[in-house]
């Protein structure tokens, strides 16, 4: 049947064919070529006045030059980077690229000189053009060289909203042979056989889900992506969708056909107003050429995606949440059976799947569930994205097999000297947990964490130093769910609360009679593990159930730090301040009353040349005393 | 409120979240005028209409001031930050999270995340983004604005 396949350089935009499949082609003969990373990160960092600087350039120099707008490649904390080609010469990486250092550079560049250090990232090692010497080449950075990059290939080089572009990476080849080989459920047992499972976080199997949609029978059936990635710290998603959102349409649209599904709805958080942007662009182009829409290249499948920009909750995560939020309702989970894919939105059979899972489809159908599978372990199969953050070197997202080692991602992102310093790492947000740094060569899959009672969550990896205090990230995990939690359930609802509450114990200065206070605080540790007991347990939906797991882990790990808390009232990080205690030292005052003026809460007393003395009551712990005296006479303890 | 009504054809209680979004996307605040004038219109009880918009978090109830002031706090910024902030960023306008100043010039939000997790501890004012920020930066910045809604 594939000779039905039509052309669909046809269909594009302009329609010069691509020279060879697998890489983007472009005309190396002549001019310059700047190619702007474009994403939420380096917007942040400058890079549109960056690029207006280097427009102006060009002009005012008249340099023949071609400027394109593509994805990032996902190296945050080099941002804003720009890669540029000058015929010749291999394409070259600057990192930080301000705009105040754009004259200088391309002063430079454009007479093959190679600029300052600092800003060179790389080359790429593309085969075209001389070599510039000394440059190391990009895939040979720790932190390229370490991933296995299937996801988010070409991240950087693409224009996210060319499909043609996205042609000549074999995009839409994985939906041609769906449509024309194979029938929905067989496209159902070709993923249930590549053993992709869930990436938000579940871990359930994504072929079953989708057979169950597609076995259930109903006259509407819908597909829900959520790509709402509310986990603080977690932008791995954003940065897919921001670089290669034809994927995840492509995605959604084997998914669709899969299960049946007319109707699809990407579920995407308001703030990333540039990644619904670009899949607003590109569901334009889309049903401009004919792959959305009534009978999708003749072969009798209806498609309409929209766009739903949601209006923030973290509970909306769990997909019977997300429905409610859906259908007008206050975002609060419904308990399950009926699970949605036989009764969700509108009460309808509806599948719910994450961004990153459904970006995988293309390419489970392109190179088949054996090449899938072959990517992980014995676990689970395919890669997995990290949004790497925290105190690393390096930041940003990390694509690594499954069952690749921690330390093999620390590494990647940190250089080895760094190694020593780290503490802990905070995998999968408010519902994950804590690995220390004993425990680095923890292979991440799915298995493996379960057993070490850890969700992967969505992929946040946080890296924590030995500045960080653990006590201090849980209360901050514990308070953020005591927001966000929905109050559906008592467990949670209170149970955060209470839990929030003896964080906040431990973490202030007792101002009770020392024994008994010490007893209370005690006490709080005993709680804590019986009420995380009971929420694990009792909670309606994953979001409570899982919350507890980051406090579990923290007791199973560090109670040392808890304990140095409650007992020595000292925190070793440095963090909760609220610990410390000031006072002045006689001896070494001499009464210049810096420390006086300085204080902003009025709690340090005492005349001009005569000793000051500081009032505890009134000390709100902020340091600025410690930090502004000249002769070592505030003592901090 | 009509016309956004008429415009995006708003019919029913279905639609008292949607309604809600345009509304705070047009003026940037939900007043409680508007929930009671959506209430009648759409035939809700004003308390399912006031519990939609307290639930989530895009909406505000205080209109935002001339300098609108967002302090990530996002698990990366959090580990990053060395002192405390968020009670610096309190302490130097004299607001909590979701307040705007009587003279409407400064408002104050911490948002769950910026996405800037590698640059953090992000500020945002209005549209201009300060990345790696410490505690003197942060009064440098704000003294500056303090001094010009003067």
């Amino acid at each position: 049947m594939s000779d039905k396949a039509p052309d669909m350089n046809k269909t594009t935009v302009s329609g010069n064919a691509p020279e060879a499949s697998g890489t983007v082609s472009y005309n190396h003969d002549t001019g310059v070529r700047i190619f702007l990373q474009i994403g939420t990160c380096s917007i942040i960092a400058g890079i549109l006045e960056t690029a207006r600087e280097i427009r102006s350039y060009i002009q005012i120099h008249q340099v023949r030059a071609e400027v394109y707008e593509c994805g990032c490649m996902g190296m945050c904390s080099s941002d804003p980077v720009v890669d540029v080609e000058i015929s010749g010469r291999a394409k070259i990486s600057l990192q930080k690229l301000n705009a105040n250092a754009v004259t200088d550079i391309f002063d430079s560049l454009l007479n093959h000189i190679l600029p300052d250090n600092c800003f060179i990232l790389g080359q790429y090692s593309s085969g075209y053009g001389l070599p510039w010497e000394g440059v190391p080449f990009i895939d040979d950075l720790p932190f390229f060289s370490l991933q296995h990059r299937v996801l988010l290939k070409d991240a950087g080089s693409l224009v996210p909203v060319s499909l043609q572009q996205y042609q000549q990476i074999g995009g839409f080849d994985g939906l041609r042979k769906a449509l024309y080989t194979y029938s929905p459920a067989a496209v159902c047992d070709e993923i249930t056989q590549s053993g992709l499972t869930g990436r938000g976080g579940g871990g359930y199997s994504t072929g079953a889900k989708l057979k169950t949609v597609l076995q259930h029978h109903s006259h509407k059936k819908f597909l829900i992506c959520n790509a709402d990635e509310s986990d603080p710290g977690s932008f791995s998603g954003r940065l897919l969708i921001e670089s290669k959102p034809f994927m995840l349409l492509e995605g959604i649209t084997i998914a669709a056909y899969a299960s049946g599904a007319t109707e699809a709805i990407i579920y995407i958080r308001n703030q990333y107003q540039l990644a619904i942007e670009r899949l607003r662009e590109a569901i334009r182009i889309l049903y401009q050429a004919h792959v959305l829409g009534d009978d999708i290249w003749d072969s009798g499948m209806h498609l309409n995606i929209s766009i739903y920009e949601s209006p923030g909750a973290y509970v909306c995560g769990e997909e019977t949440a997300l429905i409610e939020n859906l259908e007008g309702n206050r975002g609060m989970p419904r308990p399950k059976p009926p699970y949605p894919a036989t009764k969700g939105y509108l009460n309808m059979p509806t599948v719910v799947n994450n961004a990153e899972t459904l970006c995988n489809l293309p390419l489970i159908l392109l190179h088949g569930a054996e090449w899938f599978q072959s990517l992980g372990n014995s676990f689970n199969s395919g890669t997995k994205l990290f949004s790497v953050a925290g105190n690393t070197r390096v930041g940003g997202v990390v694509e690594v097999k499954m069952g690749t080692s921690i330390q093999q991602v620390i590494d990647a992102t940190n250089e080895s000297m760094f190694s020593g310093e780290l503490k802990a790492i905070q995998l999968g947000g408010p519902s994950g947990g804590f690995v220390p740094a004993s425990q680095f060569d923890t292979p991440l899959d799915y298995y493996h964490l379960k057993q070490m009672n850890l969700y992967l969550g969505s992929g946040s990896f946080t890296v924590l130093n030995k500045n960080n205090c653990i006590v201090d990230v849980c209360k901050y995990f514990m308070e953020f769910i005591e927001n966000e939690s929905c109050g559906k359930c008592i467990p949670c609802r209170e149970g955060s609360q209470r839990m929030s509450e003896i964080f906040r114990r431990i973490v202030s200065r007792p101002d009770d009679s020392e024994e008994f206070a010490t007893l209370l605080r005690f006490k709080g540790v005993m709680q804590l593990e019986h009420m995380a007991g009971v929420m694990t347990r009792t909670s309606l939906c994953g979001l409570g159930q899982n919350a507890p797991g980051v406090v579990l882990s923290a007791l199973k790990h560090f109670r040392n730090e808890f304990e140095e808390h409650i007992f020595e009232r000292v925190c070793s990080a440095d963090v909760c301040r609220n610990l410390k205690m000031f006072r002045i030292n006689p001896e070494n005052c001499t009464g210049c009353g810096i420390c006086a003026k300085r204080c902003p809460a009025d709690a340090i007393a005492g005349s001009l040349k005569q000793v000051h003395y500081i009032v505890p009551e009134r000390c709100i712990a902020c340091g600025l005393c410690f930090d502004s005296c000249k002769f070592n006479a505030i003592i901090k303890n | 409120m009509q016309r956004l009504i008429s415009e995006n054809n708003i019919r029913n209680s279905n639609d008292v979240l949607r309604l809600l979004q345009l509304l705070q996307i047009e003026s940037g605040c939900i007043s409680h005028q508007n929930i009671s004038d959506i209430s009648k219109y759409l035939g809700v009880p004003e308390s399912k209409v006031y519990s939609l918009a307290t639930f989530y978090n895009f909406f505000r109830f205080t209109p935002k001031g001339k300098y609108h002031i967002e302090v990530c706090n996002g698990t990366s910024c959090h580990v990053k930050t060395k002192h405390d902030l968020y009670a610096e960023v309190s302490r130097l306008t004299g607001l909590y999270r979701g307040q705007t100043s009587k003279d409407g010039m400064l408002s104050l939000e911490f948002v769950n995340c910026l996405g800037a997790c590698a640059q953090g501890p992000v500020v945002k004012i209005n549209e201009t983004y300060y990345t790696r920020v410490d505690t003197q930066q942060l009064s440098e910045i704000i003294s500056g604005l303090l001094k010009k809604s003067e």
